[in-house]
């Protein structure tokens, strides 16, 4: 017994709606992959998958999500296996930590949140896992694509929100 | 709410253990494995789960454009067409003049047309690549890969069609080089100029001699991976790095990574022409085995 109090149908519907979600969001994002990388700016769908989820589950299980998908993307971006699950599995954890400090409900919150984060693990990505090139010019490409995800993420999520809200 | 409270003091300190230990999995496992590794769990991974999303990229990218393609299609058959006529002369050319000089015959390897696998790393320029043969003819690297403006990189690793290598971006990647008209030789690696921008470097280059800016290098076919003559870059500055009693230049690159969409792999024949020797070290010819 954690003390916590037990989810609420709303809390349980939200649950399940937003990891359909999460679950989506990953499926476009490898599905896709070839026309979202080819765009000079995109939404990032899979760290937006990953914040998304971030927010219902615990930051263990955040973690170990970034920790299984960091491979998947190297493995699509021919990039180091291990480096991209490091920055996901700190992205996954992370994010859900901050959850805890700094979570309002409020869509406009989420799209900032999902915009950081984004912009955040894009920055890891190329310190730590990109090459030694083009670092600055990286960065600001992932304030754009940082400001993609959010719009194309938020949005998603909060279609789901008033989906579930309507019951 | 909508979003249930999971972070309780306990499960904060198992989560914090959980994250720290996959960290420190992930950084162990990214230290333990050389390129060579990497490319087998990449290739692992890309033939395993991720096989469906790419089958399906597969079948949208042969039916996608195919209009545009054949109208671009037609224009390279008029143009290779041409080609393969003028090449047709130089070939009888070169067979009249190794004959009067008594030479074997030339075998100057094969090209033939690659594909390179669509998709390119969000951070940073790309340092490797993935490519498939288009025919039944099956990759045996180390093999050259270049486009028709020039050198793109190397096939390091293959299983059957598909090829794993090395754009000449990779902090591995190493060519001999010599200048057009073949008088100053060196080895080109790619460099990261002040600005950040991915250039090439010459090195090598004796201490005595100069290569203007403007210069064109092309492969000298040493080591007998690259085949000779295919454009690499052009010299544009001295560069302050001075190895011994040589000296560098900067060279802007003939071709970057994701420049065109032809690319061609070069499988070496069994004899590969060697680069210009001096007259007084050439004996009499060698009889073929």
């Amino acid at each position: 017994m954690n003390g916590a109090t037990p989810p609420t149908d709303l809390q349980r519907r939200d649950t399940v709606v937003s990891l359909g979600v999460v679950v989506l969001l990953l499926l476009l994002h490898f599905l896709l992959w070839p026309w979202l990388t080819g765009l000079p700016v995109g939404p990032d769908l899979l760290l937006g998958g990953l914040l998304l989820a971030a927010l219902r589950v615990r930051a263990g299980t955040a973690a170990v999500l970034g920790f299984v998908l960091g491979p998947l993307e190297a493995a699509m971006a021919l990039g180091d296996p291990g480096m991209y699950a490091l920055v996901l599995t700190l992205t996954g954890y992370l994010a859900a930590r901050s959850r805890d400090v700094l979570f309002v409900d409020a869509p406009v919150f989420i799209a900032v949140y999902l915009f950081l984060g984004t912009w955040i693990a894009r920055v890891m990505l190329v310190l730590i896992a990109g090459g030694p090139t083009g670092t600055a010019a990286a960065i600001g490409w992932a304030v754009l694509d940082a400001l993609a995800t959010a719009i194309v993420c938020g949005f998603i999520d909060t279609f789901a929100a008033s989906l579930v809200r309507r019951g | 709410m909508r979003y249930p409270t999971v972070g309780q003091p306990r499960n904060r300190r198992r989560d914090l253990l959980v994250a720290a230990v996959l960290a420190a999995v992930a950084l162990v496992f990214s230290a333990g494995l050389d390129a060579r590794g990497q490319m087998v769990v990449i290739r692992s991974l890309r033939s395993s789960v991720l096989r469906p999303f790419i089958a399906t990229h597969e079948v949208f990218e042969s039916r996608a454009g195919l209009a545009v393609r054949v109208v671009d299609l037609e224009e390279r058959a008029d143009t290779l067409a041409e080609r393969l006529l003028e090449s047709a002369d130089l070939a009888a050319e070169n067979r009249q003049l190794r004959a009067l000089l008594d030479l074997p015959g030339r075998d100057a390897g094969r090209f033939f047309v690659v594909e390179l696998v669509p998709g390119h790393t969000p951070a940073g320029e790309p340092s490797g690549f993935q490519v498939r043969t288009r025919s039944g003819l099956v990759f045996d690297p180390p093999l050259a890969v270049a486009s028709p403006d020039g050198l793109l990189g190397v096939v390091r690793t293959a299983r059957g069609r598909i090829g794993m290598g090395e754009y000449w971006t990779h902090p591995d990647f190493r060519v001999a080089v010599v200048t057009a008209d073949g008088a100053t030789s060196g080895i080109v690696r790619a460099f990261v100029d002040e600005k950040g921008d991915q250039i090439m470097l010459l090195q090598g280059v004796p201490f005595q001699t100069d290569v203007p800016a403007g210069t064109r290098l092309v492969t000298s076919g040493v080591g007998g991976i690259y085949p000779r003559g295919l454009p690499v870059g052009r010299v544009l500055a001295e560069h302050e790095q001075q190895l011994g009693w040589t000296h560098s230049f900067l060279v802007e690159p003939a071709v970057r990574p994701g420049q065109g969409d032809l690319v061609i792999a070069w499988r070496p024949g069994s004899l590969v022409d060697s680069p210009r020797v001096p007259a007084d070290s050439i004996g009499p010819p060698a009889p073929l085995p």
